[in-house]
């Protein structure tokens, strides 16, 4: 099931609040953990198996691990854990492509699994295998009670598209949160906000992409395309970051508070600062148990650079099965390593809009790499971006830029902090009566604008599916 | 305290959303959007384990959702304010007109349609019947100077020009509609053309023929409703739409109608009862018949092969013949040559308006 649908809306999220604030505390967790199932198991029924399969190991290595603490197989159930959370999320993503590439490379007809990608399992893996490694580490206590371990797993408010929620961030919340009107509150327009990002911004802007990535590279124009991964670039940062907020504001309203995971990546002025804004649960998850592991930055500057290179190859594949993920990640990597030897320096000395094209037209460069999984049809599109299609504008070209430029223009401000110290601002300055109405407008435009949209059946696709 | 405010008013937001949908009655049939909604549906471990019940669920909520309409409209009024200039596959055009989106034609079915067509020419030519071919272009085309610039927009004459090539015995209506687009040839919320552009059309198929033509004040204009809203309005429910006006054109009212062969029969073509509804179009002979049979003073059958865009063109030569045959090949399931032969027809004309004849599948079934 996804947030922004009908059944979501109607159905579920009614009927988890009613019966999760109808039960006792101690029956909370057991009531998240079976709503969650029901959530996930909406679309495939079968893979709930894989679910329960991954919790009662993860929960069995935890005890594993503090059983035999201090001797000589305490490792016993971290390397368990490790093995089999890659050991599954190897199987069902990455062996169709394995097998295609072997097939491809030494002309071989092995068959094919044709296994459909569990929901969530690159989310739900990082996230168990997180609660062995902080156990082990010591840095969270081992989860007695199975049942808060098993909500832990399966949380639906980030179960299928994030934020990545390592397990020391949350284990107090577990067994210890309150629930409050002001959280709840707080949890009510953060969920809206992101509804809105999804169904409104990420939605309607990825009409336009999808128009413009159906047109053949022959008939497509200069403009057309970079207004194409314009609309992609929006389209993925408002769906994700959207579905980030919903995760978020769905937590508070049953007491949690998640980490943030996105902080306006698109006011970035360089590629590092990028990768700090964007997706951070993913590249704290990768800082705190693959970059530091391997020796971080503290072992001098060759070891760094490959530490630097593992964490960005992982990052690129972790997106997906297909060589273009990985391409997108070695971009990323090299450009990090160059901007730690020099570029930063430079960009440094240099006036601050010259960071910030640079920095969008490298993220932009890198839609490219990650939306077309075929390498012919990605490098046709960056041909046509720089002169090499059916010339620098066309009559279609000139009705999407015509259709969209209102839209454009609200990704863009929304894509920045405005909105967000303005109403930082009225927070100080105002009443609680303009306060409130600001709220209710927000609350209720939000939701109705985004149900009418809902409901008059528009286009309104999952992007997650390949992570 | 705000927060309390915001909390309670989610909750009754949910709650009224679970509430309207419990207690509404499902329907059946949207009458605006002339579909069947989708229903419950019907559990079995199989359908939920392949997902489909899940998705059978959503578009049950979605089509059964209170004030449906009401919401299109808030996403139509909400996707002008945002600058779009087009929304639900209809453009919004100049002077209020809602014209439907055709960006491009199925080739492989505008073929075979040609082809079938084609064969049933040359089949009742060796009986010395003619037919005729008449592809009407639609607003979209005539009127393409109010479209929104630079929208794309599939040209119809390629059409038109392909069926010449294949040596069909084509009536080019283009350029007279062309020269009369001042006037009011098409509906603004509905995809058919108006008696006044049927006429036209008219005209030009009698010259075709090398007859002569009546002036449009031979028949007697009666006005059957000015609150009509049709297709394209339901597509968008955008409340700023214009009204369209209905005429009737007719030298004696009276003529015996006889529906799918007896199964109703009636002395008007003009079906008054629809007036009052939401679907005023359908006015004109009762809506979509797979066969009609209108008897006339004239001499001669003509057998017109046929989309909704013959309904109101039919008003103007239904005097010009003993008997005038409809067919419309999406219901009809016979032998449209047995249907000639047996019949007596004397006469073919095939009407369709383009968009229609590139996507019906019904039509290569006219060539038995």
């Amino acid at each position: 099931m996804v947030f922004s649908s009908l059944t979501f809306l109607l159905l579920f999220l009614p009927a988890v609040l009613l019966v999760y604030f109808a039960v006792p505390r101690q029956g909370k967790n057991a009531v998240l953990f079976i709503f969650s199932l029901i959530f996930y198991a909406w679309g495939e029924p079968i893979y709930v198996v894989l679910m329960l399969f991954s919790t009662v190991l993860d929960y069995t290595c935890g005890r594993l691990v503090e059983k035999y603490r201090g001797t000589s197989k305490q490792k016993i159930g971290l390397i368990l854990s490790i093995c089999t959370n890659l050991g599954l999320l190897f199987f069902f993503k990455y062996t169709d492509f394995f097998i295609g590439t072997v097939n491809g490379i030494f002309g071989t007809a092995i068959p094919q699994l044709n296994l459909p990608l569990p929901i969530g399992i690159s989310f739900y893996t990082f996230q168990t295998m997180s609660y062995t490694i902080d156990v082990y580490r010591g840095d969270a206590k081992m989860q007695r009670n199975i049942i808060s371990f098993g909500a832990y797993v399966s949380l639906f408010p980030q179960l299928i598209a994030g934020p990545i929620v390592r397990y020391q961030d949350i284990a107090e919340q577990l067994d210890e949160r309150t629930h409050s009107f002001d959280k709840f509150g707080d949890g009510v327009k953060r969920f809206v906000t992101g509804l809105g990002k999804k169904v409104l911004l990420a939605n309607n802007i990825g009409l336009l992409w999808s128009t413009i990535s159906e047109t053949s590279a022959a008939e497509l124009t200069a403009i057309g395309a970079w207004l194409g991964i314009i609309a992609f670039g929006f389209q993925i940062y408002f769906d994700f970051s959207g579905y980030s907020d919903m995760a978020i504001g769905l937590g508070k309203m049953f007491g949690f508070e998640f980490l943030e995971n996105f902080n306006y990546p698109y006011i970035s002025k360089s590629v590092t600062e990028f990768w700090r804004r964007w997706h951070m649960s993913l590249g704290t998850w990768f800082r705190d148990y693959v970059y530091i592991p391997l020796g971080g930055n503290r072992k001098g500057l060759t070891l760094q650079i490959r530490n630097i290179a593992v964490v960005w190859l992982l990052t690129g594949f972790w997106h997906g099965a297909s060589w273009n993920f990985v391409l997108w990640g070695v971009f990323y990597g090299l450009l990090l390593v160059c901007e730690k030897l020099f570029l930063l320096k430079w960009l440094k000395k240099a006036p601050s809009f010259v960071g910030h094209i640079y920095a969008m037209l490298t993220v932009l460069l890198g839609w490219v790499l990650f939306a077309f999984d075929d390498f012919g049809q990605g490098f046709a599109f960056l041909k046509v971006m720089f002169g090499g299609g059916a010339g620098f504008v066309n009559s279609d070209a000139m009705y999407q830029l015509l259709s969209y430029l209102p839209l454009i223009a609200v990704c863009m401000i929304a894509s920045t902090p405005l909105m967000k110290k303005l109403y930082e601002k009225m927070t100080v300055k105002c009443g609680e009566g303009v306060l409130l109405t600001a709220d209710t407008v927000r609350v209720l435009g939000l939701s109705a604008l985004s149900v009418a949209y809902l409901i008059s059946g528009s286009y309104n696709p999952f992007l997650y599916f390949r992570f | 305290m705000r927060n309390k405010i915001i909390s309670i008013l989610f909750c009754l937001l949910l709650a009224a959303g679970v509430a309207s949908h419990l207690l509404t009655a499902d329907k059946y049939y949207s009458e605006s959007e002339k579909r069947t909604l989708a229903q419950f549906p019907a559990i079995s471990w199989e359908s939920i384990r392949s997902g489909k019940f899940g998705d059978d669920i959503e578009n049950y909520l979605a089509d059964q959702f209170p004030s449906r309409n009401g919401w299109v409209t808030i996403k139509t009024v909400a996707e002008r304010l945002s600058g779009k200039k087009e929304s639900g596959g209809v453009y919004f055009a100049e002077d209020g007109y809602l014209i439907e989106i055709h960006k491009t034609f199925p080739v492989k079915q505008t073929v075979a349609n040609i082809g079938a067509v084609k064969q049933l020419q040359d089949a009742i030519a060796t009986r010395g019947i003619t037919l005729r071919l008449m592809l009407a272009p639609t607003a979209g085309n005539i009127l393409s100077e109010k479209l929104p610039v630079y929208a794309p927009n599939a040209d119809q004459q390629e059409i038109i020009e392909y069926a010449k090539k294949q040596c069909l015995n084509v009536v080019d209506v283009t350029d007279v509609l062309n020269e009369h687009n001042v006037e009011y040839l098409f509906y603004k919320t509905d995809h058919h053309w108006t008696s006044l552009g049927a006429y036209y059309a008219y005209a030009a198929w009698i010259e075709a023929k090398g007859e002569v033509i009546d002036p449009i004040t031979a028949w007697t204009k009666e006005q059957l409703c000015d609150n009509f809203r049709g297709t394209t309005y339901a597509k968008v429910n955008y409340p700023f739409a214009p009204f369209d006006v209905i005429d009737a054109y007719y030298k004696t009212e009276a003529h015996k109608v006889d529906y799918n062969s007896g199964n109703y029969v009636t002395d008007s073509i003009y079906e008054r009862k629809y007036l009052n509804g939401s679907d005023q179009y359908a006015a004109f002979f009762n809506s979509n018949q797979a066969t009609t049979v209108v008897s006339g003073e004239g001499a001669g059958k003509l057998l017109i092969l046929k989309d909704s865009y013959a309904n109101c063109f039919a008003q103007f030569c239904i005097d010009d013949y003993e008997e005038t045959h409809m067919i419309d090949m999406r219901f009809f399931r016979g032998s449209v040559q047995k249907y000639i032969e047996e019949n007596g027809v004397t006469e073919v004309l095939v009407l369709y308006n383009v968009p229609n004849f590139t996507s019906d599948t019904g039509i290569t079934r006219c060539a038995k």
